[in-house]
């Protein structure tokens, strides 16, 4: 079998305990456990110790802050439990879409939000078993100090491949983290930077509490697509979210707004850029569909660091920007 | 590591036992407790072999650290028949469907299955029963028949039967 | 055609009998061993569980062709838990599923000859300590080129990669020619010639390799004072129990009555468990130094470096065909990547070529197939072995053809129908052949002719013909030896059994012979699947039938012993009967 190391377990009732017990040396923070215990099979991490938000209830709620116009997901709620919320389905519909196709069903119920937007980056040339890496000799974000991905390269360009933070990032959304240091929150665009070894701000210590989604009350139409080979299970090849916002609540009226984020390029999600010609178009209208992905298309260049040749992921990514685009108009 | 000692209910019955700290939930079921219906295919998430129900929702018991379920309600395949006279309408449904070539896959399909049919008030369509089969990779059967089987499963649960007050 | 159209859904069969109802010829019956394996009772290899049992762990070579200098492995063997270690010096005596290449070390003696090649082997008190123990066996490596491509390999003379190659790193060649092809390929009206790749691939079978191996020590003085191993019993997750029977007792040198090989349900083969593996062999020496029961079981990861599934293979074909559409022949030359062993690749090699004949008439074919050696995990036998990549090839240039010629793809093929009771090119004799109605069922059942042609761009409908063989020894090369063997003993007293080996496959065949014969009532039988020699395939099921007479069960794997079987063997190879011999 894939063992895990060797490693104490501790099982803190609540977030303070959890917070407490994370500041000893070689603790190491577990929630689902469905990306770290691979990881952990694979030998990419060496904790002495795990401690497990099991049994921590507090952080598993969902509510809706009127007064702060904002929607609360507790970090420990599962895709699951996220994907079916009757509450983020009136607020995020496209979070829900992202939730409901991370892997199978069987992972969706277990694996946690909190630990989805903190999912670790992937690369091809790391996610394999200490042996398989052990016949190239590592690589950065391993054991080694060369890139397999970009040669010559210094900086470690795993993937990015959480389904939900494209989407999260489109909604304005933010996270609050706690730590020794107290409280703080962070806007999503700003938490993760462009380095595969260590892709979030998140200090050590600190814990993902919970996503906080800032509701609308302006007409929107926000989507997610994901390629994958496989209809489940797989991680995504290519991933774009889509969020408009619409004069009024029709797909024919006019763009008000548009944010578009792509995933599984480099460490660090794409907010792409120069959107505004679309802006006065209706979602409708071809040549949005045709102006987004080309945006797309031209500003993100994916790498061989996840299975399939990067150019034709990036034609994919063109095709399902305007996929996703269509899917959206469809749907009214 | 030193072993601690672990409480949980399998298939309803109490069971304790010494685990050390980096056991998974299936290493204990194969292992300490021979129960050897969940399968060990990948050993990390993909194949859907290793499925048990925690609390009623399937999960895969390899990426499970055994000292997070303490306290909780385990359902393995073992105990899927208990209430049906040794066989569930899915187990009698599969077979005549031959929907088990090797069986390997089939645990692990039987408790997702359950799930399923547990939480739809009457029969399920097709592609509820694809979704939520979806995490389990069968390699010899092919799903047609399996799909097959757990539509007819949840018709004869869902139809009044006069003998038998089994069906849920 | 949607699976959720209710009106196609076919009917469940009804009928229980799980105990005691007749089987019936032509009626759906339950399989035998479905339900215990549902209910999670069936104990796999894996499930199985020995007082006292050790753990065992192979080290692999992190490199892809490097000579083995020292292997050091005094540092793991001063663990605390740590019983054996061993390493390919231990077992010198080279094996091959095919009796004619032996090429294949349990373990590398000398050179490593790819990436997950095994060097050595640990048992020990647990998991966890054998692959602490790994980590403390020091090998040192001479790093050698490795080959990746047949071809290049090929052209490689003095770089051989497998130590017991006879010529460079040519594994197999063979060339086959019926009929002249050169001539009739000059007076076709077309020509079709293309470039073809097939990339391989894997089984996949969910069950992981698993073996377990247990010594029974007797209290017995051989004459000359030798050495006593004791008895040897091997449960293992194999396809071919018999021959890891024999390769064991080569490879170990022991006689093969004290070794016992058992075959516990499988779950899941497709051909990926058909030959012996180095955790079988390490886990008997294991056993047999350390005098524990020893298992090992694979990691996924170890299961693609076993690997042996379909070989890549790169192949040119040119096809003639008339102005009507008529195939002529076909001239097909194919590099196969075999990878580091030859495992069946002797086969694959006739297979590549000798399986195309059919459901085509032609008038002519040759091909020429060459298998390398290559730095890769070794390939095999999968699922329609060898058949599958050159019928990719013809395929393609079947349609390619039918555009060039403006002739429908389905009417293509019917006017290259073999027609039944005849001979392929290459002598394999045909009984009935149902083709054309395959063909007819098709086309209707896909709505060819109307759909077809209203399909937008990027959508399809595509067919494609196939064959395969049933006894697969006259298609490896042509030979006058027995195809299929059938042992068969009527038992008169009350008391009825059938003794079988527990193979899928031959599950398969009770089921069918338990049908097949049951109509007829009378004497009893005792069916026999026959293995070589002794104490191969123990008597694990002692299984009561019903009703059962004049009777029949046939495997590949068996040897040939009645004369049944030698009058089965006049009627094969016979393409479309499959397992349906005629009972006097």
């Amino acid at each position: 079998m894939l063992r895990l190391p060797r490693l104490d377990v501790l099982m803190p009732a609540t977030l303070d305990e959890a917070v407490l017990a994370l500041q000893s040396p070689g603790s190491r923070l577990i929630a689902g456990g469905t990306d770290l215990l691979p990881n952990l099979k694979h030998r990419l991490e060496s904790p002495t110790m795990l401690v497990s938000l099991a049994g921590v209830r507090e952080l598993s709620t969902i509510t809706v802050d009127d007064d702060a116009q904002e929607l609360v997901i507790g970090a420990g709620a599962t895709l699951t439990t996220v994907e079916q919320c009757p509450q983020v389905r009136a607020h995020a519909p496209s979070l829900c879409s992202a939730a409901g196709l991370v892997a199978s069903p069987l992972i969706r119920n277990q694996a946690t939000l909190g630990g989805n937007v903190n999912l670790d980056t992937r690369c091809r040339y790391v996610n394999q078993t200490d042996f398989w890496r052990s016949a190239i000799g590592g690589c950065i974000k391993s054991e080694g100090t060369v890139c397999h991905v970009v040669p010559g390269g210094k900086n470690c360009v795993a993937a990015m491949s959480s389904d939900c933070v494209p989407v999260l990032i489109s909604l304005g959304a933010s996270l609050q983290l706690v730590g020794p240091n107290g409280r703080r929150r962070v806007a999503m665009k700003d938490y993760y930077v462009a380095d595969g070894t260590r892709h979030t701000t998140r200090e050590d210590g600190e814990v993902t509490t919970a996503v906080i989604v800032p509701l609308v009350s302006t007409p929107r139409r926000a989507g997610y697509s994901k390629w994958t080979v496989r209809g489940s299970i797989d991680f995504p090849l290519t991933s774009v979210a889509l969020c408009f916002d619409l004069e009024r609540d029709e797909v024919a009226a006019p763009i008000a707004g548009a944010t578009v984020v792509v995933g599984v390029l480099g460490a660090k999600p794409r907010v792409v850029t120069r959107l505004d010609e679309v802006v006065g178009k209706s979602l409708s209208d071809p040549e949005t569909a045709a102006i987004v992905a080309e945006r797309v298309h031209r500003q993100c260049k994916p790498l061989a660091n996840v299975p399939y040749e990067a150019p034709y992921r990036r034609q994919m990514l063109r095709v399902h920007t305007r996929r996703a685009i269509e899917a959206l108009v469809a749907d009214g | 590591m030193t072993a601690r000692l672990l409480r949980f209910s399998v298939n309803g019955e109490p069971v304790t036992v010494a685990v050390e700290p980096q056991r998974t939930l299936l290493e204990v079921l194969r292992y300490e407790l021979d129960l050897i219906g969940s399968k060990q295919g990948c050993d990390k998430g993909d194949c859907g072999a290793c499925t048990v129900q925690i609390d009623g929702l399937p999960r895969l018991s390899c990426l499970t650290l055994a000292l997070a379920v303490e306290g909780r309600d385990i359902q393995t395949v073992e105990g899927l028949g208990r209430a049906h006279g040794g066989c569930h309408p899915l187990q009698d449904a599969m077979d005549r469907w031959d929907a088990a070539q090797c069986g390997f896959c089939t645990p692990g399909i039987l408790m997702s299955a359950e799930s399923l049919l547990r939480r739809s008030p009457g029969p399920v369509t097709r592609s509820e029963v694809r979704e939520a089969l979806a995490g389990n990779l069968c390699r010899c059967t092919g799903y047609t028949k399996i799909i097959d089987a757990v539509v007819d499963a949840s018709e004869q649960m869902a139809a009044p039967r006069d003998e038998t007050e089994a069906a849920q | 055609m949607s699976h959720d159209d209710a009106g196609s859904k076919p009917v469940a069969p009804s009928a229980a009998n799980t105990s005691g109802e007749p089987w019936l010829r032509g009626k759906h019956h339950r399989k035998v061993d479905a339900m215990a394996r549902m209910q999670g009772i069936t104990r796999y290899t894996d499930d199985i569980k020995l007082p006292g049992m050790l753990h065992a762990k192979i080290k692999r070579s992190p490199h892809p062709h490097a000579k083995i200098i020292s292997i050091d492995a005094s540092r793991a063997l001063a663990m605390p838990g740590v019983y054996a270690v061993v390493t390919g010096k231990d077992f010198p005596i080279p094996y091959g599923i095919i009796p004619w290449t032996p090429d294949e070390t349990a373990l590398a003696v000398d050179k490593a000859l790819y990436v997950g090649d095994g060097v050595a082997a640990v048992a020990a008190v647990d998991e966890d300590t054998a692959i602490d123990a790994l980590a403390a066996i020091d090998v040192q490596y001479e790093v050698l080129t490795p080959l990746y491509d047949p071809e290049e390999a090929l052209a490689a003379r003095d770089n051989p990669i497998n130590p017991y190659s006879k010529k460079g790193n040519l594994s197999k060649k063979v060339l086959l020619e019926f009929g002249d092809v050169d001539a009739v390929l000059e007076g076709a009206a077309l020509i079709v010639e293309g470039d073809y790749f097939f990339e391989g691939t894997t089984h996949g079978a969910i069950e992981p390799h698993c073996a377990v191996a247990m010594v029974e020590r007797v209290e017995r003085v051989e004459a000359g004072g030798d050495q006593e191993q004791g008895l040897l019993t091997v449960w293992s997750s194999t396809q071919v129990s018999h021959y890891l029977h024999r390769e064991l007792s080569r490879v170990l040198t022991m006689p093969a009555n004290r070794i016992r090989v058992i075959q516990p349900p499988l779950g899941g083969a497709f051909g990926g468990k058909s030959e012996p593996f180095d955790l079988e062999f390490c886990v008997a020496k294991l056993a047999l130094i350390t005098g524990r029961p020893v298992k090992l079981l694979y990691t996924r990861e170890e299961v693609f470096y076993s690997h042996r599934g379909r070989h890549p293979m790169k192949m040119h074909y040119r096809t003639g065909f008339t102005q009507d559409g008529r195939m002529l022949g076909i001239d097909a030359k194919t590099f196969i990547d075999g990878g580091a062993y030859s495992s069946f690749g002797l086969v694959t090699t006739y297979y590549s070529g000798q399986l195309l004949c059919a459901p085509y008439r032609m008038d002519a074919y040759r091909f020429l197939s060459k298998r390398a050696y290559t730095n890769k995990p070794a390939c095999g036998p999968k699922r329609g072995h060898g058949s599958v990549q050159p019928r990719f090839a013809i395929e393609v240039q079947l349609d390619k053809a039918a555009v060039a010629l403006g002739l429908d793809p389905i009417e293509l093929r019917r006017r290259n129908d073999l027609g039944s009771d005849t001979r392929t090119i290459n002598e394999f004799a045909i009984g009935s052949n149902g083709f054309m109605e395959c063909l007819r069922r098709v086309e209707e059942a896909s709505e060819w002719k109307t759909r077809r042609p209203t399909l937008p761009l990027g959508r399809g409908l595509g067919v494609a013909g196939s064959t395969y063989i049933s006894g697969t020894n006259y298609p490896i090369y042509p030979n006058a030896m027995p195809q299929a063997a059938v042992q068969v003993c009527l038992d008169r007293r009350a008391g009825r059994a059938c003794f079988r080996a527990p193979t899928i496959s031959a599950r398969e065949a009770i089921r069918c012979w338990r049908s097949s014969s049951a109509k007829s009532s009378g004497c009893r039988c005792l069916i026999f699947v026959c293995c070589q020699r002794t104490r191969t395939c123990a008597p694990l099921t002692w299984e009561p039938t019903a009703l059962a007479s004049r009777s029949w069960l046939a495997t590949r794997a068996s040897m040939p012993l009645a004369s049944c079987a030698r009058k089965s063997a006049r009627r094969s190879p016979n393409v479309g009967r499959c397992l349906r011999t005629e009972w006097p």
